[in-house]
């Protein structure tokens, strides 16, 4: 890991974007100082010798389980339409997806 | 200052079998202990018409002769990022405000097949993501030892519910220390499992590698009654283990000696000193039940904070993508797919959870993906094989729970990192995926109580609850 890199708005933004999140200026000031702060503190990992060392991806092994490849009831479709904060027939209404 | 608390899961059980009780009795008494409490923030929503239906069905099984086990008719309360069919599932955000979903997790059809009554869902910090239950959307929690400190968290309104009375026991999650770190400030046992132990189908993902469901409840008794119930193989949960559940009563009093406990030298700094004190007699009294205590070492231990949030954040980003709007939850309004995307995500999460969002982004971005989320997937490496290691040369961990006592609200929510590093002495486990159990040792002077942590090799949740058990029965409460 290389030293954190300057957190400008810029990249707060470019974050952002990534995660759809849409900031107002105080939360982009604010994010700036605590991501800065955060990841100051992260790059206390760069004095770990981690060259040869496998990435964990889960700490306990787990056999890989398969099952029958065989239809079953699942959610029904009403159900899982209950929720749905636009439902359209048997789907889920969005607004429209090109401008 | 103390809490009142109600009876136990299996004083409450021998209660019912005895004709002492009943459990539409016993669901009055939580319900009413709710109602007087509301102030502690432990409900987000009380089921209560729902409950006394289940438990008059619990009380007409019993004159049937038909009980189903021991949590038949007890009133248990559940965290609210786990799915009850029916009921209302916030996760303690806006953005879920309103939803109610339709169908169990596995372990509530687990609880509801042995016969519990379910009372409710009880309040968290959003999606998980805090030590203090403050960063709930609704309102924060308050520790029913002082109503100006802080439960813990995320756990914390399972906690105040169990410590005040309000349910004989109840389930929550733990990522990072979500069930333990409750249990050491609200005086109550909080067991995260073996990563693998219990299904996590129907609990809402924080971070998938790490997330657990386990209990929170008055001893260690009625933890390995709770885990008995809810422990097992799930095909609906991939990362569950088709593993055997053990009998986890049936070694339970069978005490410590010739047990050897583990020290982490790493674990003694930055502590308060009436958690160093709880620790220190602690030890005293393992060694006075014939358990050998030595010292062992956890080197990356001073890492482990850093490497969790990384990863936790990481894998946060990703499983909360989910909330877009489309399928359920609070949709934000906008003309095109894209605006009402981010006006639902924008306007839905808190901050500490546009923080983590942003954090875990950031971690698997381009560009930064090897730096940091690859970074602390090996630095994770490096801290199991320290657990690993550790527990080849004993049979379990012993170290503090929590660096201090409950601290007051809003004493750290103003520095994120400083509520970070409370995690310290959690992490390491969960990052390792290992069982570790919180166990109330003693009150400090304020009288707040104090919890000590036993860490124990994968799968040996029932060696965890006999040494708790054993620690229990020191005679001080």
């Amino acid at each position: 890991m290389s030293d954190p890199p300057t957190i400008d708005r810029q990249l707060v933004e470019q974050i952002a974007a990534l995660a759809q999140l849409a900031l107002t200026e105080e939360e982009i000031t604010v994010m700036r100082a605590e991501l800065t702060q955060i990841l100051a503190y992260v790059a206390t990992l760069n004095e770990v010798e981690t060259t040869d060392v496998a990435a964990t991806r889960r700490a306990i092994p787990l056999a890989q389980l398969w099952r029958d490849d065989q239809p079953r009831p699942g959610l029904a479709t009403a159900l899982g339409l209950q929720a749905a904060p636009e439902p359209l027939g048997d789907a889920f209404g969005v607004p429209r997806p090109i401008d | 200052m103390a809490p009142a608390p109600g009876p136990t899961v299996a004083a409450l059980g021998r209660a019912l079998g005895d004709g002492r009780t009943t459990s539409v009795a016993a669901t009055r008494a939580c319900l009413a202990q709710a109602a007087a409490t509301t102030a502690l923030g432990a409900f987000l929503h009380l089921d209560a018409e729902g409950a006394l239906a289940q438990a008059e069905a619990a009380d007409q099984r019993r004159r049937r002769s038909e009980a189903r086990g021991p949590l038949d008719g007890v009133p248990l309360a559940l965290k609210d990022n786990l799915a009850v069919a029916g009921l209302p599932l916030t996760c303690g955000s806006r953005l879920l405000d309103g939803y109610v979903v339709p169908y169990d997790a596995t372990v509530t059809a687990a609880l509801r097949q042995g016969g519990a009554v379910l009372l409710g869902k009880t309040s968290l910090d959003e999606f998980g993501m805090g030590s203090s239950t403050e960063r709930c959307a609704f309102g924060p929690a308050r520790n029913p030892w002082a109503e100006d400190r802080v439960p813990g968290g995320s756990s914390g309104g399972s906690a105040v519910a169990v410590a005040c009375g309000a349910a004989a026991a109840a389930l929550g999650s733990d990522t990072g220390g979500s069930l333990r770190q409750p249990a050491a400030f609200c005086g109550l046992v909080g067991l995260k499992p073996t990563y693998g132990r219990v299904s996590r189908y129907g609990l809402v993902a924080l971070a998938s590698s790490l997330d657990q469901v386990g209990p929170l409840t008055h001893d260690v008794t009625d933890a390995a009654l709770v885990l008995q119930a809810i422990a097992g193989f799930d095909e609906r949960d991939s990362t569950s283990a088709a593993r055997e559940v053990p009998d986890y009563l049936a070694e339970l009093e069978t005490g410590v000696e010739g047990l050897r406990l583990g020290v982490p030298r790493e674990y003694r700094g930055a502590l308060d000193p009436a958690v160093q004190a709880a620790v220190a007699d602690a030890l005293d009294r393992y060694r006075q039940l014939g358990a050998e205590v030595v010292e062992v070492s956890l080197p990356h231990t001073a890492y482990a904070v850093a490497c969790y949030y990384v990863l936790c954040t990481a894998e946060a980003s990703s499983n909360l993508a989910r909330y877009d709007g489309v399928r359920y939850g609070r949709r934000g309004d906008a003309p095109t797919l894209a605006g009402m995307y981010r006006a639902t995500r924008s306007r839905g999460f808190g901050a500490e959870v546009k923080r983590r969002i942003l954090l875990g982004t950031f971690a698997l971005s381009a560009g930064y993906y090897d730096a940091y989320y690859q970074t602390a997937q090996r630095v994770r490496t490096l801290i199991a094989d320290d657990f690993a290691r550790a527990l080849s040369d004993v049979d379990l961990l012993l170290t503090p729970t929590t660096p201090t006592t409950a601290f007051r609200l809003g004493e750290k929510t103003v520095d994120p990192l400083a509520m970070y590093l409370g995690d310290v002495f959690t992490v390491g486990a969960s990052l390792a995926g290992l069982p570790a159990l919180s166990l109330p040792w003693g009150r400090d002077a304020d009288g707040l109580p104090i919890g000590v942590q036993l860490i124990a090799g994968a799968w040996q949740e029932a060696l965890l609850l006999r040494a708790a058990r054993a620690g229990e029965r020191r005679g001080d409460g």
